[in-house]
């Protein structure tokens, strides 16, 4: 493991998703012909919130004032075992995706309870719809990864993303189906059109605003750099699948860069030309994710057997 | 001398199936306990030994005694002279009873084997005994003549014993202890004077208790 | 061997003491009697545990027993573990829990009897190596834990539940003696070691008698479809008992699989997949219908159903990996089972203690009814909170670590060279990861609609709960968290029964000795960024302004605490996905008229097997006996007409032969 690929996560990690967010924004200003606002906007608004003082709700519990907190730190453990420079974890270890997914549920079990802990029926809605998502999407990544850690025959992020790039002749379609579903995640995950409209707070869309509408100061400011945060951290896994390792550190980070860039802007993108679904649609939508996670197990079966 | 006391046995039984008199049934059943004393003593092998002591006792305590004195106080108390309108009459009472005696003689002739010292007879006699005893509490309605049938049910079962004695001697003590039980059963029942709870003692009421 | 049995005396010696005493110290001389009666027990355990080498003494009976040898082996002494421990807690605990009963004059003797009962031939149970003496034992448990659940059986609900439970365990004992007859017979005795050479001998004899010890043990510990008595008895029972029984009892199921599995040697493989299927089956339906309910213990015991499906599907892995000659597969599966059964059974008497406590301070059930007892019930509402988290696997705590090698074990199967098992290990990481979503949204919903919140409506009750309740209860959240933060001290519990589990082969652990050491770093940093980030935000709180405020109510004028959102709501959104596996009944009466008036909405969500299995078969039944109903006429006559025409034909035919 080397150290400096690894030192390096932790700056990336913590001051992308403010780039990030700027870009999608600025992205879907620029389509709907404004200049829109700075691409570091998000850093201004965060040191704003830090700077604030905060409301809270008489019904609340200790919990309310836990949550936050737990979430960002979720999002943050779960950082450090994702590979990002050169395919590099801070901490990694065989099965380290379950921990994964599971700090990252654990996060968002909190933030559930404390959309409950309101009192609020708003809260009480976005928190159900939350959890019903997530319902969805933890299949969805057990299926893609459990079919990538197929593929490469590893069992760590680290060492599947590792070979993966390397493997030229594993099939196109499976690392084009691999980054759809990448791609599906990070739009359930940060709650973005066409699961949830991050712009609004009516009814009809609320799932993650809603759950927030109590939150404010610090607290707030946490959970929207949490929210950022784990888009970067599963957009890490697509330069990951594509780029060789071998690639000089320079050039790796230019590449994943633009790689991440990319993806905020194709963010930006379907959020400017879809609206968001029906609500009875969406599970369907993430169920689409599932389906290509299948896709992706099928074709690495057959590639892997086939193939002998 | 067996043989006799036997075939004044099964008499005992005819004439219960035959007779509506209370007071006759405990007749009966003194005479029966009296006739099971004298085959005890005759079949005895040797007179003074103790479980011939304690089987006289028993049946001549027991049965002979204090049974029949028990449902005299009973039936005395309860006013009861006549069994009345049973379930068949009188006649085909008897006619059941002569059935009921033949079946069990041919049992007994069809199964024993010569080499085994049972006396035929006396092993058929105490089927029939057993299937009147269960007929008697079949085709009866008071509940007092329920717990006579009863009594001559298991008077049959310790004719058994005693007819199965030479094979098995330990049986006649466990048909001793069947009587000691039916004894206790009794005087519990009279004790706490169950018969009082009907006020006819009638087992109609009885048929209430169904699921 | 000397301590264990005088532990199980020790237990029975204070079923016994406590009858002696007055009502009201009842509970006091149990526990107290159980106290050293767990150690005594637990002692040899860990002897085993750590040494490897088995206890053993043989008893010799007359006919029909004769030899009866009690073996205290690996997976033996684990489970004996498991058991004193929770018991002990569930003891304490229910000299709280009864006190109410107590004071208004109910007798407790027979239900500290049958306490003691239980907790003895459970132990009994799980060192029984004699098929009749097994049996024994076992109808006891049985029959013990019936009157336990019957505690409060002047409520026709609770004498129909303990009714249904007794009929539903005589069910599945009917398979287990089948099964143990025949195996007699072919064995020509009754020891479990004459077991095994007729299982190597006949492959397919087997898996049928495979099949029927599953069937018996699977439905004493809860799958799918032999679960219906589950959630009937559960919250029909008193709070200790709940947790005893799903924390413990229904484990005693899976036990004896294992314990028949260890008999076998290497299953074949249909009867791995069938272990698997049903188990992926009776895990998704029990969180499904955990989901749905409103009542909260009956919530619990279908996430109880949930986690044996997942126990099951770690026995499947390892039975598959025995089959497939695949070590790794098996002491993960099998390691992965044990260690989430220990997890589970901490996690889930945690969660019934606490739903007992608060039906202790609100004699209310029924969620819909509850919120905002977090601050009533501050201590119970952190365990409750620790428990659900432990059950649902989230770090830092407890149920990660079986969960977690649960996946890894299917991992296994990913990387084995068998496109089957490839294919099963990945549709296994999704479904568990279903099912882990899924449960994390029941226990949001139980969670945040019982604690958090506002009170939908005014519960009256004691205003304290009593101490001998909130420390097992603390104890137990403490042991779910150091668990989880020390996830080796568990991995060397399961050393010894693994080794026996898998067939004495390998003695070398498959997993990677630093693996439990980095997950408790992850978890550590977690904590720590967690205190770290709490720590940040007071100190940028000095000094500024915070204020408190009502909750935003989107302008509402008149917020009434009925609007919150409820738990039948919290689910609904999930649920009618899944319409044609739940059957939600639903009846409405719609208000008329143009001013608010009266109405009413109900929705249902029936037991599938329930209704269209079991109701249709026992009605069936009921019809086909009415048609015998003549000949029970109520004379006594009649009755003696039978035994003698009875006695008639047996003489005739004694005759004839």
């Amino acid at each position: 493991m080397n150290v400096v690929d690894a030192l390096l996560n932790i700056p990336v990690l913590l001051l992308l998703p403010f780039l990030y967010i700027g870009v999608i924004n600025r992205v879907k200003s620029l389509w709907a012909g404004r200049i829109g606002p700075p691409l570091f906007q998000s850093l201004f608004d965060f040191i704003r919130s830090m700077k604030k003082g905060e409301v809270i709700s008489r019904e609340t519990s200790f919990l309310f004032v836990l949550a936050p907190s737990l979430t960002l730190a979720a999002v943050l453990s779960a950082g450090l075992v994702t590979p990002v420079i050169r395919g590099t974890s801070i901490l990694g270890f065989e099965g380290d995706f379950i921990f994964f997914a599971y700090v990252l549920a654990a996060g968002k079990f909190f933030s559930i309870l404390a959309a409950m802990d309101t009192g609020s029926s708003f809260e009480g809605m976005g928190a159900a719809r939350e959890a019903t998502f997530s319902v969805f999407v933890e299949p969805a990544f057990f299926l893609a990864v459990g079919s990538l850690c197929f593929v490469s025959g590893y069992t760590r992020f680290e060492t599947i993303f590792t070979v993966l790039p390397g493997m030229a002749e594993m099939a196109p379609l499976v690392k084009v189906l691999a980054v759809s579903v990448i791609f599906v995640l990070v739009l359930v995950e940060g709650s973005r059109v066409p699961v949830d409209d991050p712009n609004t707070h009516l009814e009809l869309t609320m799932v993650h605003e809603v759950m927030v509408l109590d939150n404010s100061g610090p607290d707030l400011g946490f959970i929207q750099y949490a929210s950022a945060a784990r888009m970067v951290i599963l957009s890490s896994l697509i330069p990951n699948l594509v780029i060789p390792r071998e690639t000089g550190l320079l050039t790796w980070v230019l590449l994943y860069a633009v790689t991440l860039m990319a993806m905020a802007a194709a963010i930006g993108l379907v959020e400017s030309v879809m609206a968001r679904l029906r609500m009875i649609h969406v599970p369907q939508f993430i169920l689409l994710a599932s389906a290509l996670s299948v896709a992706v197990l099928a074709a690495s079966v057959i590639y892997t057997y086939g193939g002998r | 001398m067996i043989d006799f006391l036997l075939v004044l046995f099964a008499a005992t039984l005819l004439y219960v199936s035959m007779t509506s008199r209370l007071e006759a049934y405990i007749k009966v059943l003194f005479a029966q306990g009296l006739i099971m004393f004298c085959m005890t003593a005759l079949e005895s092998p040797d007179l003074l030994s103790f479980n011939f002591f304690f089987l006289a006792l028993e049946t001549l305590g027991f049965k002979t005694v204090v049974i029949p004195l028990i449902l005299v106080k009973v039936v005395r108390r309860l006013g009861i002279r006549r069994e009345v309108e049973p379930y068949t009459m009188n006649f085909h009472s008897l006619l059941i009873a002569s059935v009921i005696l033949i079946f069990g003689f041919l049992t007994a002739f069809l199964s024993l084997d010569p080499a085994q010292a049972i006396k035929p007879l006396h092993l058929g006699v105490s089927i029939s005994t057993i299937l009147t005893g269960l007929f008697i509490i079949m085709s009866r309605k008071k509940i007092i003549t329920h717990i006579l049938g009863f009594i001559i049910l298991e008077n049959g079962i310790f004719m058994l014993s005693l007819s199965i004695a030479r094979e098995m001697p330990f049986i006649v003590n466990l048909g001793v202890l069947l009587d000691i039980f039916i004894g206790i059963f009794l005087l519990v029942v009279v004790l706490n004077r169950i018969h009082s709870t009907f006020e006819e003692v009638h087992i109609d009421t009885l048929t209430d208790l169904t699921d | 061997m000397t301590l264990f049995l005088s532990g199980i005396g020790l237990y029975l010696a204070g079923g016994l003491a406590q009858s002696m005493m007055t009502n009201r110290l009842k509970g006091k001389i149990f526990a107290l009697f159980s106290a050293p009666a767990a150690l005594l027990v637990i002692l040899p355990s860990f002897q085993v545990l750590v040494s490897g080498q088995p206890l053993q003494k043989v008893f010799h009976f007359p006919f029909p027993l004769e030899e009866v040898p009690l073996v205290l082996d690996g997976p033996a002494a684990f489970f004996v573990l498991i058991i004193a421990s929770m018991g002990l807690a569930a003891a304490v605990y229910s000299t709280g829990y009864l006190k109410p009963y107590v004071d208004k004059g109910r007798a407790a003797g027979p239900h500290y009897l049958n306490m003691a009962l239980l907790m003895s031939f459970m132990l009994l149970v799980t060192v029984i190596q004699n098929a009749l003496a097994f049996l024994i034992a076992w109808e006891i448990m049985s029959l013990s834990s019936f009157f336990l659940v019957a505690f409060e059986n002047e409520k026709k609900e609770v004498f129909d539940a303990a009714l249904h439970y007794l009929v539903a365990m005589h069910v599945g004992v009917v398979f287990l003696i089948s099964a143990f007859i025949l195996l007699s017979i072919k064995s020509g005795g009754f020891g479990f070691n004459g077991f095994s050479e007729v299982f190597k001998n006949d492959p397919h004899l087997a898996s049928l008698l495979f099949i029927f010890f599953f069937i018996g043990f699977g439905t004493k510990a809860g799958f799918f479809p032999f679960h219906v008595w589950l959630p009937k008895a559960h919250p029909a029972a008193p709070g200790h008992i709940s947790g005893i029984m799903s924390a413990v009892m229904i484990k005693t199921g899976i036990y004896g699989i294992l314990r028949i599995l260890t008999l076998m040697g290497t299953p074949p493989r249909g009867v791995g997949y069938f272990v698997l299927g049903i188990s992926v089956v009776s895990a998704v339906m029990g969180i499904l219908y955990a989901m749905a309910q409103r009542d909260t213990k009956r919530l619990l015991a279908y996430s109880s159903i949930e986690n044996i499906g997942i126990l099951g599907m770690g026995m499947g892995i390892g039975m598959l990996g025995l089959s497939y000659e695949n070590q790794a597969m098996t002491l993960l599966g099998f390691g992965g089972c044990l260690i989430h059964l220990l997890n589970h059974s901490i996690a889930k008497s945690l969660l019934f203690f606490s739903a007992g406590a608060v039906y202790h301070r609100t004699h209310e059930r029924n969620m819909e009814k509850m919120g905002g007892l977090i601050r009533r019930m501050r201590h119970t509402a952190l365990f409750s909170l620790t428990g659900s988290a432990a059950v649902c696997g989230l770090p830092p705590l407890n149920g990660f670590i079986g969960k977690f090698l649960l996946y890894l074990a299917m991992i296994k199967a990913i990387q084995a060279s068998n496109p089957l098992l490839n294919t099963v290990g990945i549709l296994g990481l999704a479904a568990l990861g279903f099912v882990s979503a899924a449960a994390i949204l029941t226990f949001s919903k139980m969670f945040g609609i019982v604690f958090l919140g506002i009170p939908r409506e005014n519960l009256d009750g004691p205003k304290t709960t009593p101490l001998s309740m909130l420390v097992p209860m603390g104890f137990l959240a403490a042991l779910a968290l150091l668990i989880g933060l020390f996830p080796h001290s568990v991995f060397f519990l399961v050393e010894k029964p693994l080794l026996v589990l898998s067939g004495n082969g390998g003695t070398a652990d498959v997993l990677p000795v630093a693996l439990p050491g980095k997950i408790a770093l992850a978890f550590a940093l977690f904590i720590g960024m967690t205190a770290g980030l709490l720590l940040l935000r007071k100190l940028l709180l000095k000094g500024r302004a915070v204020s408190t405020a009502p909750t935003w109510g989107c302008g509402y004028t008149a917020p009434n605490p009925r609007m919150q959102y409820t738990a039948s709501s919290f689910a609904r959104t999930f649920m009618m996905l899944y319409k044609p596996l739940t059957r939600m009944t639903f009846s409405i009466e719609a208000p008329e008229g143009e001013f608010p008036r009266k109405g009413k909405l109900e929705t249902h969500f029936p037991d599938v097997i329930e209704n269209y299995v079991i109701t249709p078969v026992t009605r069936g039944i009921d019809r086909f006996i009415k048609l015998f109903g003549r000949v029970q006429g109520g004379a006594t006559q009649q009755y003696i007409l039978y035994g003698l025409l009875f006695l008639v034909a047996a003489i005739l035919w004694v005759l004839g032969s």
